[in-house]
């Protein structure tokens, strides 16, 4: 095993001897940034959003003059949430389009490619993969890391969010038999009984089926007051349809698939409303948070909100634009070898692209601050986040911060 | 008690979902996969009526109508002239036409799931235990009577009979003087329509997404399989059995092998009876 130190001295020296090889933008050409997001698929409702922060990002590093001096140009490539469409479109990124850096592809097609990125030698930066095999996958000389915070980071929230602040010992778990919902259900489990918790029963339920009355009657039995709720998008319609048809009146507890408004216009805001959903977070009021979101409100006209991985994609393509500023060069092995190093505690920090470069000119290390969290990435490219923020479903059908909680104190997983 | 409602409520949908499919199979000898987009195109359309202002009732209606002319259309347009080819190139046919229909309506109606706009409904009591909510009710109602329906048209009616002679022998049937092309449209008319019911249903009950007609395809094809090919009352028979041996099975089984338990249904049928359920009271099985 080698040390982080060395690791980083080996490929800032890999960097270096394959420097001559990599194509540099020519003058005045612009640099391009791919993003490779499901705009179809199940990420299908999150990717615009992702799309309109990178372009917020693109657009302020080209207000602050490019990188290098080069303009920026945003390349979105759809990878149909899938791990073919992603082989595809970041094969097309890199071969046709020639991007030093691929931005946001999803836990499946993230593990997909991770030969792919070092192969390449193109960073690829996941802002909303949860997967725990990314958990010690990433970071320098891997060409991986990731912006969100790991499912298993996220198991500890919940559990420490429902025992803390619900004062919810014990909880029935509904969970449908998928791979991302059954990770996110296997890593609270396992943090939530570890904390004092009790699982009263997991309710396991079959994809894809009309009818789920006799899980509902399972759940039933145990005359539960929260049921903490890990389904897929139309499972989760049915099933708690089907439970208020039935006559129960349930609390749900549910995780990041079901925090959107599809969920709660499809399944009927009278049956959902008071349903609960913690996101990791910037602090509340922190500076970085708030440059962001009023960035973003006034450009789209919406505010961006908690759980869509907009701040997430955003700071991926600022500390991978300083990377290259950092590194003297726009390629790939220039933003692995630095993306650690603009973001590490004890540099000048920054929370901008601007303000950034200017500390690296002044010859500055510099510690970006991102809109999500901190972006300090760990020996493995893997963050924590500051904060998280539990969201319940208002009467009127939106999704509500009802609460702040400090989690840098939260254990990692 | 409950289990037979479930039970009533899952065969209903199934049954509904799959004797358009089966009618097919019936008439034309091929399996038509792009009956699954019909659900899709059903459920879709009635979404869009409600959306504008229509109430459920009639813009169930008006969809059903509206996907059964589609697939009309689909018939004069791609079936009927490669219909000389064999049912091979007319499966592939289905799978081709069955993409188009899906992107198409995926380009308008928006990746996205959605759901019917409907006030939240509990089940109605009966002897004081919840029973079945109104929709549920209406699904079970509606499948009853289509199958009843099919029935009737079928045995008792000019139309009915001409559809039984075309499937067993066109050559026969049209040295008869029953026009072919006539009652291959009124055929893919009606199963066209009534999985364009299925499908308002299926939103109605649940939500929409572009995947729903692909997923009910595999179960379309399962329950046609354990009916017998082209036995339209072996369908109707095989989703009672499928959704009461599920629903039973689930007592003793995690609810989680839901499938699987479907699937052991058919495997341990087709063992014991190779030409499906149909095999009861047919002995010989039909050749097309």
């Amino acid at each position: 095993m080698l040390t982080a130190s060395r690791r980083a001295t080996l490929a800032l020296l890999a960097a270096t001897a394959l420097a001559p090889l990599s194509v540099a933008a020519q003058d005045g050409e612009p640099i391009k940034m791919g993003l490779l997001v499901g705009f179809t698929g199940d990420m299908g409702p999150w990717a615009p959003a992702l799309n309109n922060a990178a372009i917020l990002a693109v657009e302020e590093i080209n207000e602050a003059g490019g990188i290098l001096g080069h303009p920026v140009e945003l390349i979105s490539e759809d990878n149909t949430s899938t791990v073919d469409g992603a082989m595809r479109g970041a094969t097309r990124l890199v071969n046709v389009e020639g991007v030093p850096v691929i931005i946001g592809p999803e836990s499946d097609p993230i593990v997909a490619l991770r030969s792919f990125a070092v192969d390449n030698q193109v960073p690829i930066i996941s802002t909303s993969a949860g997967t725990e095999a990314l958990n010690e996958a990433g970071g320098t000389g891997t060409y991986i890391y990731r912006t969100n915070a790991s499912d298993s980071f996220l198991g500890v929230v919940h559990a420490k969010m429902l025992l803390d602040e619900m004062d919810q010992s014990e909880i029935i778990m509904v969970v449908e038999n998928l791979e991302g919902t059954t990770s996110a259900a296997n890593t609270f489990k396992a943090a939530y009984e570890r904390l004092g918790g009790t699982i009263i029963d997991e309710v396991v339920l079959a994809p894809g089926q009309t009818n789920y009355q006799s899980e509902v009657r399972t759940v039933a039995g145990y005359e539960p007051d929260m049921i903490f709720l890990a389904t897929g998008q139309t499972t989760g319609v049915a099933f708690v349809r089907q439970a208020y048809q039935r006559g129960y009146d349930w609390d749900y507890w549910v995780t990041a698939e079901l925090q959107s408004p599809d969920f709660v216009d499809a399944a009927g805001v009278e049956i959902v409303a008071g349903a609960l959903n913690p996101v990791s977070s910037q602090v509340e009021d922190s500076e970085s948070w708030g440059r962001f979101s009023a960035a973003y409100s006034a450009r789209f006209d919406e505010a961006p909100e908690p759980g869509f991985y907009q701040a997430e994609t955003y700071d991926a393509f600022m500390v991978a634009a300083l990377a290259m500023v950092a590194g003297g060069e726009a390629t790939g092995a220039a933003v692995d070898a630095n993306l650690t190093e603009v973001a590490t505690p004890g540099g000048t920090e920054v929370i901008s692209f601007a303000d950034g470069v200017a500390a690296l000119e002044a010859g500055e290390e510099i510690n970006y601050e991102g809109a999500s969290g901190s972006i300090n990435f760990n020996e493995y490219g893997n963050v924590t986040i500051p904060a998280t923020r539990l969201l319940q479903i208002s009467e009127d059908g939106t999704w509500e911060t009802i609460m702040m909680v400090d989690s840098t104190e939260f254990p990692a997983n | 008690m409950d289990i037979i409602y479930f039970g009533l409520i899952s065969a209903s949908v199934l049954l509904l979902s799959s004797v358009g499919f089966a009618l097919i199979v019936q008439v034309e000898g091929f399996l038509n996969i792009a009956h699954g987009q019909m659900l899709l195109m059903g459920g879709y359309t009635g979404l869009w009526l409600t959306n504008i202002g229509v109430p459920l009732a009639p813009a169930a209606v008006l969809a059903a109508v509206i996907t059964g002319l589609l697939g009309m259309a689909m018939y004069g347009l791609l079936f009927r002239p490669i219909k000389a080819k064999g049912a091979l190139v007319m499966l592939f046919t289905s799978v081709g036409a069955a993409y188009v229909i899906n992107g198409v309506i995926g380009a308008i109606a928006g990746a996205r799931m959605q759901g019917y706009d409907l006030p939240p409904v509990r089940a109605m009591l009966l002897f004081g235990e919840p029973f079945m909510t109104r929709y549920e009710l209406a699904i079970v109602i509606v499948a009853l009577l289509s199958a009843l329906g099919l029935h009737l048209f079928m045995s008792g009616t000019r139309s009915g009979k001409s559809i039984r002679a075309v499937a067993d022998n066109e050559a026969l049937a049209r040295a008869r003087g029953i026009d072919p092309r006539s009652t291959s449209y009124l055929v893919w008319f009606v199963a066209s329509a009534l999985g364009g019911l299925a499908g308002v249903f299926l939103g109605v009950m649940g939500s929409l997404t572009l995947a729903m007609g692909w997923q009910q395809i595999i179960l379309i094809l399962a329950t046609t399989v354990l009916g017998g090919l082209g036995s339209l009352y072996g369908v109707m028979l095989a989703s009672f059995v499928l959704a009461f041996g599920i629903e039973f099975g689930l007592l003793a089984v995690q609810p989680a092998y839901r499938s699987a338990l479907a699937f052991s249904i058919i495997i341990i049928v087709l063992l014991i009876r190779p030409q499906g359920l149909q095999s009861l009271w047919v002995r010989a099985a039909r050749t097309h």
